[in-house]
C-alpha cells in the first residue's frame, strides 16, 4: 500500500558523519557488492568495457568545497548520499502500482520489484536522488537498509546491520532505531546537532547528517600561550645541564 | 510483500583468506556458491581491519572475474609493444624459459635481471633470485618509498607504513605529512575514526586538501617538497623553547655519543668508541668516560671532550647548534613553504603543550636495556604519519629524518599515545642484512640482495670499481639503496651500463605505463633493436602477470599468473608484515577457488623453474623438486632453524609460536583460524621496545632475532657521516670526482633539507605537479575494475584558483602541461583546497588503447591520463655532463613528486588528452557486461 | 528534467484526445454538435487519447506490470489517470455505440464526459503539479496549461469563436507558467545548502566527480537547456500555438480547412510547450551535481 503508515514502533535509519567521512568510496561499493549477491535480483552494469558505463548504484559519495565564511578557508568534505527513509516519503505515495512502500513496523522505505512498472516517477519525486532505475530489470532499486541482513539470523548478531555501516573503515556511518531517545545515533544526534536535508521539503527524513565540525587555520593553542623565554644554543646547553642534574 | 528482495546471499560456506586490493592485505569472507564467488566482506576477527573494507576490497569480486585475465601462456609472435601473441602449453612455455635461464646461470647469472612489482611475496622470489644467482633483483620498493623505509629503519629501527602506526588509541595529537590514500589504508581509515570519536586533534600537512587531510581539524597546504624546512624550523621553536625530552634523550638517542670534529682525522664525524667498538658517553655527574650502555651510566648531553685522536662533542651539542641557527627561524623559513609565521609558531606550540603538559602514563614498570627498573610507560601523545608526499621527492630521505627527528626529541616514539612499532619491528639497520652483490657463474649469490649499509665498505662495486647491480644500487650515486631501483632498470638494461644483459624478467609491474617515468621513452626502450644485429637491445623478456596490463604487450614470454583469490601466499614475518602494535600477526591466502583457466599461481611456476634450473635449495640431492608448490614451500621452508615462513601453529602439535619445527598442517590451522595467526604482546612489553628487556626477549623467543638487539635512535647517522667524509677512504673505495661535492653536501649525518630545484629551473616551470591514487582505486594490482571504473573513469587536472584564474580557465576547458622532459594536453577542473602553486590529479586513471579488455574508446584511454610522460628518468646535464638519475641522490628513491611544470590553455577540439599512442592488438575480447 | 518524446507525446496526444472527447461531451450536452460530428470526434479523440496513453506504455521499463497501475487510486495521480482515462474511453465507447445504433445521443451522457475527460486531464497534470522536487510544475499553472491546452485543440476543430476564448486563456495561463517556471527554486529554501544539510545560503560546489559518466539520474532529472535556446523556442511554441490559429481562425471563421491548418500549427506549438515544460525543469537532485 502507497498510504504511509505510521511507524510508532520504530523508525531505522543511518546517521552518517560528515566531520569524519573521508570519501573512501568503500560504502558505495560495499552496497553495490551485497546487494548484487547471490540473487537474481542484481544492480546491473551497461557498458561495463566500454565507453559510457552505466550501473545502478544505490549509495553514491559525493566531494564538495564549502567557503567557510569565518575562516575564509575553502574546506573540502565529502557526502555519501542514499535513501533518507523519510517518514513522509513521496516516493511512496506517487507510486501507482503499490511497488513502493513504507514498513509500518520498522520504517523502512522498500519497492517490491514485483510490482514495480519502471515508471519512474517516484525517482521524480524523490527530492534527493535516492532511487535508481535499473536498466536491464526495468524495475527502481535503492537503499533497503540492508532489510536482509539486519533481520537476517544466519548473520551473527554484529553483522546485522546494513553493508555500509559494517565496511565504512571510520565509522562514518552508524545504524539505528531514531525513535528510540536512547539509541547510539538519538545520543549522538541530540549531543552534535544531527540535520535532516532539505527540511523544506516536508519529507521528514529519517536518516540524519552530522555535519564537519569547526575547523581551525592555526592550531588549537595559540602561539603566545605559555611561552617560555626564548633561548640561544648556549643558553639551551646550560639548562639542559642543569635540568639533567635534577632527573 | 517484499520480504524476498535479495533475501539472503544464500552462500553455501565462507572461505576466510587475505585480499589483494592492496598492501593492505585487510581479512576477507569469500562467500561461496556452487563454487563461485558471490560476496566478499571484511573479516571481523582480522587484526588488519577488524571487518570494514574498503571500495577496492568490495570490488575485488571483479578483480577477481575481471575480463582481463590471461588464459594461457603466450609467446610474442609480432613486434615487441604490439600484442600479437600466441598461445602456448606451459610444457612450452617452461622450457623455453629453461633454455633461455640456463645458460645464463651456468655462465654469466647477472644477465638474469629479476625485478618484481606489487609483489607480496619479496622473501621468497629474493630467495630465488639468490640461489640463481644474479645480484639483479629487487622489488617496487625503489620507486615506491624506500626514503621512508631507509630513514625510518636508519634511525628509529622501522618506520611509519607497515613498521608502526600512530597509537590511535591514546593519541592525542596526529600529524599526518603527505599523507594520501596509502598503504595501511584501512588501519588508517580505522584510526582516524578513533580520533575522531574522542575529539583527538589531526593536522595535516599537505599540498592538497583531500580524502584524510579534509576531516583534519587544521590543514597546512604546504609548498611540495619543503615539509623538511617545516619539520627543521619546529625542531627549532621546541629547542629555542626548551620544549625536549631531555630523559628520553639522554637514555634512549645517541644524543650524548660524541662526535670527533677535528677536521684532519680519518675518524672525523664518527664516534668516540672503545676498543671494543662501543660507544663511549661522558657521565654527567662523575664527568668519566663510560661506555653507554655501562650500568648507573647518566650520559651528558653537554660535555665536550678532546684526546690525542681530536675533540669531540655530543651529537646533541651539534644538534643544538645546527637547528638553534636563525636559518631554521620560522620567520625565515614559512615564506619558503609557502605557509605564515604563525602557522610554524602555534603548530610548535600545541606539539608542545600536547606532549608536555597532556603527558599518559601508564602504570607498569618495565627494565630497561642497562637493567634499570623504570616505573611505567611515559607518553607523549603527539603522533605522526608520514607517506609518499615526503618519499617521493629527491630530498625525501633527510625529510624523513627529519620527522623522525622531531619525534625523538618529544619523546614520542614507541611510547603511550606517540607513533608505536608494530612486531617484528623494531629493529635496527644492524640487525639488517647488508647488501650482497657477489656473483660466480653457476653458484648462488653470496648473500641476500637487499639490505642496509654501514659504510662505504659495503658499496656494491665489483673489483674493477664497476657497479655490481644492473640498477646501480648501492653505490656511491645513492649508497642506501635499500630497495634497489626498479625505475632505472629500463634504461640500464637497454643502454648496457654498466654491462650487458640477456634476460629482463619482470613481475606484476606495469613498467610501459604508469609504473615508469618517461613512459614514452620506455616503452621506446623496449623496443628498440640494434642496428648492426637486429636484435632487440633488451634481447628477452619474461613478464608475468594476471591481467592484460599494458606492458604485457612488450614481452616475449608471458607467465599468466592467478587471481588473488586462486592462490597461496604467506604475508610473512620476514617479509613485509601485517600486525599491530599490540600484536603480532601473519597471514595466507589460499585457493578458495579454482582457476577456470590454464594459469598457474607465479610462485609455483618459480619453484617450477627452480627445480628444473636445478637451483639450489629448490631440489635434492636426487635433483627432484624438494617443494610440491609454493604452499608446500611455506610449510616446510626454513630460513633459519625453527622459523619459517609462517610463524604461527608451528611445532609438532601446532602449539608453537615463533620458533619451531615445521608442521604439515600449519596452513590448515591457519585456515581454521579465519586465514590468520596473531598473537599479543606481552603487558610489560607493550611501549619503549627497544629498550624494554621483557620486549627483548619475547621478540628473541618468537624469533624476530637470534639475540636481544637493543638500540638507541640514530639521530646522527655514523653510516652517512662515513659516507660525507670520504676523503679519507682507501683508493679502492673512493667516490668518483664529479660526485665529490653532492656527496659532501647531501650525506649530512644531521638531518638537512635542500630545495629540490634550482631558481632558474622554478621561474621557467614554476608549478609543482603531483599525483594521488584515488581511494577507490589505490595501489590495486590490477587497475581496472568494471565497478572502480564507473567512479573514476577519467581524470582531469585540478587547479588552484589561482591557476585557474590567471590562465582564464572555464569549466571543460584543456591545459597543455609542460616539464622539461616532455608535454601533455589534459582536461582541466578547479579545486579550491591546494597550494596555489600545485596541480595534481589522479594517478593511473589513463589506459592505454587496447589493454585491459576494454574498448578502445573507453574514457580511461581518451580523455584519462597519465603525467608519468613529463617526469624524466634522468635528470638534465650538469655542469660536469653527467645526468644524474632522478631519484633521491641517499636511497636512489625515484623523485615522482620532484615534478615542475608550466601550464598554458589550450584549445583541445578533439576532446582526447595527448600524447595517445597506437591501440595495442589483444590476446583478449573486450569484456561483456556479466552478472556478478 | 529529460524531455523524452515518449512522455512529452503522451502528455500532447493524450491530452488533445480528451480534449476533443471533453468539448464533443459538452457540446452533447447542449445539443450543438451533429450526430456525425459527434461519432467521428469522439473516435478521433479515442485515437488521440489511446496513442497517447501507448505512447506512455512505452516509457515504462517493465511493462508487464502496467495493470498494476490501477491499484492505488488512493494517493497516487498516476493512478488515478489510469483509471479515470480507462473509464473515459470506456464511457466515450459506450456512448458512440448508442448514439450508433439508436442514432440519438443522451445530453446527460455529454455532461458526464465533458467532466471525466477534463478530469483525466487534471490527473496528468497531477502527475506533474504535485512534484515538490519541481518547483515549476509544482503550481496551479501546470494543471491550468494541461487543461487549456487539451481544451484548446478540441474547440479549434469543433467550435468557431469559442475556440479564440479557449487559445486566448491558454496564452495567457502560457505565459503565466513561464514567468512561475523561471522563478523555479528562486522562491524556495531549497539550495546546495539545504540539499546537503547547511544553511540555504552556504556557498558550495563540487570539486570532483561521485561518478565519471552519466547515470540514471543525470540522464533522467539534470538537463540543461541553454537560456538562449530555450527562449527562442518560447518564442516559436507561443506563435505556433496561439498567435498563428487564433490569426488563421480570425481571419477566416469557420472554414474547417482552415481550422486543420490552424490545429496542426497549434499541435506543433504544444508540442515545442511540452519539450520546454520538461526540459526547462529543474529538479532539486540536481543541486547535488552543480
Amino acid at each position: 500500500m502507497t498510504k504511509l503508515p505510521k511507524c510508532d514502533e520504530k523508525k531505522l535509519g543511518l546517521l552518517i558523519d560528515l566531520d569524519t567521512c573521508v570519501g573512501c568510496h568503500g560504502c558505495v561499493v560495499s552496497c553495490k557488492e551485497w546487494n548484487s549477491s547471490g540473487s537474481d535480483k542484481q544492480l546491473s552494469d551497461i557498458n561495463s568495457h566500454r565507453r559510457d558505463p552505466v550501473g545502478t548504484f544505490l549509495n553514491r559519495v559525493h566531494s564538495y568545497e564549502r567557503e567557510n565564511c569565518n575562516t575564509n578557508e575553502t574546506e573540502p568534505f565529502y557526502f555519501p548520499r542514499s535513501c533518507l527513509h523519510c517518514e513522509d516519503a513521496p516516493c511512496v505515495t506517487v507510486c501507482p502500482t503499490g511497488a513502493s512502500y513504507k514498513r509500518e513496523e520498522d520504517g523502512i522505505v522498500l519497492v517490491n520489484e514485483d510490482d514495480c512498472m519502471g515508471c519512474g516517477l517516484c525517482a521524480w519525486a524523490c527530492p534527493y536522488g535516492a532511487r535508481e532505475l535499473d536498466l536491464v530489470s526495468g524495475v527502481m532499486k535503492k537503499c533497503t537498509l540492508c532489510v536482509d541482513r539486519i533481520y537476517n539470523e544466519e548473520l551473527p548478531p554484529e553483522d546485522r546491520v546494513p553493508v555500509c555501516v559494517k565496511s565504512c573503515p571510520t565509522g562514518a556511518r552508524a545504524f539505528g532505531d531514531f525513535n528510540d531517545p536512547n539509541s547510539d545515533v538519538s545520543k549522538k544526534v541530540k549531543e552534535r546537532g544531527g540535520v535532516d536535508l532539505m527540511p523544506e521539503m516536508q519529507t521528514k527524513p529519517v536518516n540524519k547528517y552530522l555535519l564537519p565540525r569547526i575547523k581551525s587555520k592555526n592550531s588549537a593553542v595559540s602561539s603566545g600561550s605559555g611561552v617560555e623565554e626564548e633561548t640561544n644554543a648556549k643558553g639551551l646547553l646550560g639548562w639542559v645541564d642543569r635540568a639533567l642534574s635534577k632527573l | 510483500m517484499g520480504t524476498e528482495i535479495n533475501s539472503t546471499k544464500n552462500a553455501e560456506r565462507v572461505s576466510k583468506t587475505t585480499c589483494y586490493m592492496c598492501a593492505c592485505r585487510c581479512g576477507i569472507d569469500v562467500h561461496l556458491k556452487d563454487n563461485e564467488v558471490v560476496h566478499i566482506e571484511g573479516n571481523r576477527d582480522h587484526p588488519v581491519n577488524k571487518g570494514v573494507l574498503c571500495a577496492k576490497g568490495a570490488a575485488g569480486i571483479f578483480q577477481h572475474k575481471a575480463a582481463s585475465r590471461l588464459k594461457k601462456p603466450l609467446l610474442r609472435v609480432g613486434e615487441r609493444g604490439e600484442g600479437k601473441f600466441k598461445e602456448i602449453s606451459w610444457e612450452e612455455a617452461l622450457g623455453l624459459a629453461v633454455k633461455w635461464l640456463s645458460p645464463i646461470r651456468k655462465k654469466s647469472p647477472e644477465k638474469l635481471v629479476f625485478y618484481t612489482g606489487r609483489d607480496q611475496s619479496q622473501s621468497f622470489t629474493g630467495w630465488w633470485a639468490q640461489k640463481f644467482g644474479t645480484p639483479n633483483y629487487a622489488a617496487h620498493g625503489g620507486f615506491c618509498s624506500v626514503n621512508m623505509a631507509a630513514a625510518g629503519i636508519y634511525t628509529i629501527g622501522g618506520s611509519f607504513w607497515e613498521f608502526g602506526s600512530p597509537d590511535w588509541e591514546k593519541t592525542k595529537l596526529l600529524l599526518l605529512f603527505g599523507v594520501a590514500e596509502d598503504h595501511d589504508s584501512n588501519p588508517i581509515k580505522r584510526g582516524l575514526g578513533k580520533l575522531k570519536d574522542r575529539s583527538a586533534r589531526v593536522v595535516a600537512i599537505n599540498p592538497v586538501r583531500t580524502g584524510y587531510n579534509s576531516i583534519a581539524d587544521q590543514w597546512i597546504g604546504i609548498r611540495p617538497g619543503t615539509d623538511g624546512l617545516l619539520v627543521l624550523s619546529l625542531v627549532h621553536t621546541l629547542l629555542k623553547r626548551k620544549k625536549i625530552d631531555l630523559d628520553y634523550l639522554q637514555s634512549f638517542t645517541n644524543a650524548p655519543f660524541l662526535v670527533n670534529i677535528s677536521s684532519t682525522d680519518s675518524n672525523k664525524g664518527l664516534f668516540l668508541k672503545d676498543k671494543d667498538g662501543f660507544p663511549i658517553v661522558i657521565d654527567h655527574f662523575s664527568g668519566e668516560l663510560k661506555r653507554f650502555s655501562d650500568n648507573g651510566v647518566k650520559p651528558s648531553l653537554t660535555k665536550s671532550h678532546s684526546n690525542k685522536n681530536g675533540s669531540f662533542k655530543t651529537v646533541f651539542t651539534l644538534l643544538t647548534e645546527k637547528y638553534l641557527d636563525d636559518s631554521y627561524s620560522p620567520k625565515l623559513i614559512a615564506p619558503q613553504c609557502g605557509l605564515k609565521e604563525e602557522q610554524i609558531l602555534s603548530l610548535a606550540e600545541e606539539i608542545a603543550s600536547t606532549a608536555f603538559n597532556k603527558v599518559i602514563h601508564i602504570d607498569q614498570d618495565w627494565i630497561d636495556f642497562r637493567g634499570e627498573r623504570r616505573s611505567g610507560f611515559v607518553g607523549r601523545p603527539v603522533s605522526f604519519h608520514a607517506m609518499r608526499g615526503i618519499s617521493a621527492h629527491s630530498n625525501g630521505f633527510q625529510t624523513c629524518r627529519a620527522i623522525h627527528l622531531l619525534q625523538i626529541i618529544i619523546g614520542s616514539v614507541d611510547v603511550p599515545g606517540g607513533f608505536r612499532f608494530k612486531p617484528p619491528y623494531p629493529k635496527p639497520f644492524g640487525a639488517h642484512p647488508k647488501p650482497h652483490f657477489k656473483f660466480s657463474p653457476d653458484s648462488e649469490l653470496d648473500g641476500p640482495h637487499l639490505g642496509y649499509i654501514g659504510g662505504p665498505e659495503d658499496l656494491a662495486y665489483d673489483e674493477n670499481g664497476k657497479p655490481a647491480r644492473i640498477d646501480k644500487g648501492f653505490t656511491w650515486e645513492n649508497p642506501m639503496s635499500s630497495h634497489g631501483l626498479m625505475h632505472t632498470v629500463i634504461a640500464n638494461c637497454h643502454s648496457g651500463d654498466p654491462y650487458k644483459i640477456d634476460t629482463l624478467f619482470l613481475y606484476m609491474a606495469n613498467m610501459a605505463w604508469n609504473s615508469s617515468m618517461n613512459t614514452e621513452e620506455t616503452m621506446k626502450k623496449l623496443t628498440e633493436k640494434d642496428a648492426d644485429t637486429g636484435e632487440y637491445k633488451i634481447p628477452k623478456i619474461i613478464y608475468s602477470d594476471s591481467y592484460y596490463s599494458e606492458t604485457v604487450a612488450f614481452a616475449d614470454l608471458i607467465l599468466p599468473d592467478t587471481t588473488y583469490l586462486e592462490r597461496y601466499d604467506c604475508i610473512s614475518l620476514l617479509d613485509r608484515p601485517i600486525g599491530e602494535p599490540d600484536q603480532v600477526s601473519d597471514a595466507i591466502r589460499w585457493p578458495v577457488v579454482k582457476p577456470d583457466r590454464d594459469v598457474r599461481s607465479f610462485q609455483d611456476v618459480l619453484l617450477q623453474l627452480g627445480a628444473l634450473l636445478e637451483l639450489p635449495g629448490m631440489v635434492d640431492d636426487k635433483k627432484k623438486p624438494l617443494y610440491e608448490d609454493y604452499s608446500d614451500y611455506m610449510q616446510k621452508h626454513q630460513r633459519r632453524p625453527g622459523v619459517g615462513p609462517l610463524a604461527g601453529f608451528r611445532g609438532e602439535n601446532n602449539s608453537e609460536s615463533g620458533r619451531g619445527v615445521s608442521s604439515p598442517n600449519q596452513i590448515e590451522k591457519y585456515i581454521k583460524n579465519g586465514g590468520f595467526w596473531s598473537e599479543k604482546i606481552p603487558e610489560n612489553a607493550q611501549y619503549y621496545k627497544p629498550w624494554n628487556q621483557a620486549y627483548q626477549k619475547w621478540a628473541v623467543k618468537k624469533g624476530f632475532f637470534d639475540k636481544e638487539e637493543p638500540f638507541v635512535f640514530q639521530i646522527y647517522l655514523e653510516p652517512l657521516a662515513k659516507l660525507q667524509n670520504h676523503q679519507g677512504l682507501p683508493d679502492n673505495l673512493k667516490p668518483q670526482k664529479y660526485l665529490h661535492e653532492r656527496i659532501e653536501e647531501k650525506m649530512d649525518p644531521l638531518p638537512i633539507w635542500w630545495p629540490n630545484h634550482d631558481q632558474e629551473k622554478l621561474e621557467q616551470y614554476p608549478i609543482h605537479a603531483i599525483t594521488q591514487r584515488p581511494a577507490a582505486m589505490y595501489h590495486s594490482w590490477g587497475s581496472q575494475n568494471v565497478w572502480l571504473r564507473q567512479i573514476h573513469g577519467s581524470n582531469k587536472l585540478f587547479l588552484s584558483e589561482s591557476l585557474w584564474k590567471a590562465n582564464k580557465f572555464e569549466v571543460g576547458d584543456w591545459a597543455r602541461l609542460t616539464s622539461e622532459n616532455s608535454s601533455i594536453v589534459v582536461p582541466v577542473a578547479l579545486m579550491r583546497g591546494q597550494n596555489e602553486n600545485t596541480v595534481w590529479t589522479w594517478n593511473a586513471i589513463g589506459k592505454r588503447k587496447g589493454s585491459w579488455a576494454l574498448d578502445e574508446n573507453v574514457e580511461e584511454a581518451n580523455e584519462g591520463f597519465i603525467i608519468n610522460h613529463l617526469i624524466s628518468d634522468l635528470l638534465p646535464k650538469k655542469g660536469n655532463g653527467y645526468r644524474y638519475s632522478n631519484s633521491d641522490p641517499i636511497t636512489g628513491q625515484a623523485a615522482w613528486y620532484d615534478l615542475l611544470v608550466k601550464v598554458e590553455k589550450v584549445n583541445n577540439p578533439s576532446k582526447v588528452s595527448h600524447p595517445q599512442f597506437p591501440v595495442l592488438s589483444s590476446p583478449l575480447d573486450v569484456g561483456v557486461d556479466k552478472k556478478k | 528534467m529529460h524531455p523524452a518524446p515518449s512522455i512529452i507525446l503522451f502528455t500532447v496526444l493524450s491530452g488533445f484526445g480528451f480534449g476533443l472527447i471533453s468539448i464533443t461531451g459538452l457540446l452533447q450536452f447542449f445539443n450543438q454538435i451533429s450526430i456525425f460530428d459527434l461519432i467521428t470526434f469522439s473516435i478521433l479523440g479515442i485515437i488521440f487519447s489511446t496513442v497517447g496513453l501507448v505512447s506512455s506504455f512505452f516509457h515504462l521499463a517493465n511493462k508487464k506490470n502496467a495493470i498494476k497501475s490501477m491499484s492505488q487510486w488512493q494517493t497516487s495521480w498516476l493512478s488515478r489517470e489510469a483509471i479515470s482515462s480507462i473509464f473515459c474511453l470506456l464511457l466515450v465507447s459506450a456512448n458512440i455505440a448508442w448514439v450508433f445504433l439508436q442514432n440519438m445521443y443522451i445530453n446527460e451522457v455529454g455532461i458526464v464526459l465533458f467532466f471525466l475527460a477534463l478530469f483525466t486531464i487534471f490527473t496528468t497534470s497531477m502527475i506533474y503539479a504535485q512534484l515538490k522536487t519541481v518547483p515549476s510544475w509544482n503550481n496551479i499553472f501546470t494543471p491550468a496549461i494541461f487543461i487549456f491546452a487539451a481544451l484548446s485543440g478540441g474547440a479549434i476543430l469543433l467550435t468557431s469563436y469559442a475556440s479564440l476564448v479557449t487559445l486566448l486563456v491558454f496564452g495567457t495561463l502560457q505565459i503565466l507558467f513561464w514567468y512561475t517556471a523561471d522563478r523555479g527554486f528562486k522562491d524556495k529554501e531549497t539550495s546546495v545548502g539545504t540539499a546537503l544539510g547547511f544553511d540555504a545560503n552556504e556557498e558550495i560546489r563540487p570539486f570532483d566527480a561521485a561518478h565519471t559518466n552519466q547515470n540514471y539520474l543525470l540522464n533522467e532529472m539534470v538537463y540543461k537547456v541553454g537560456r538562449k535556446h530555450s527562449i527562442k523556442l518560447r518564442y516559436i511554441s507561443f506563435f505556433t500555438a496561439f498567435v498563428f490559429p487564433m490569426s488563421l481562425i480570425l481571419v477566416f471563421p469557420g472554414e474547417f480547412s482552415i481550422s486543420i491548418l490552424a490545429i496542426l500549427f497549434h499541435f506543433v506549438g504544444v508540442y515545442f510547450s511540452r519539450w520546454l515544460f520538461f526540459a526547462e525543469a529543474k529538479h532539486s537532485v540536481s543541486f547535488y551535481y552543480e
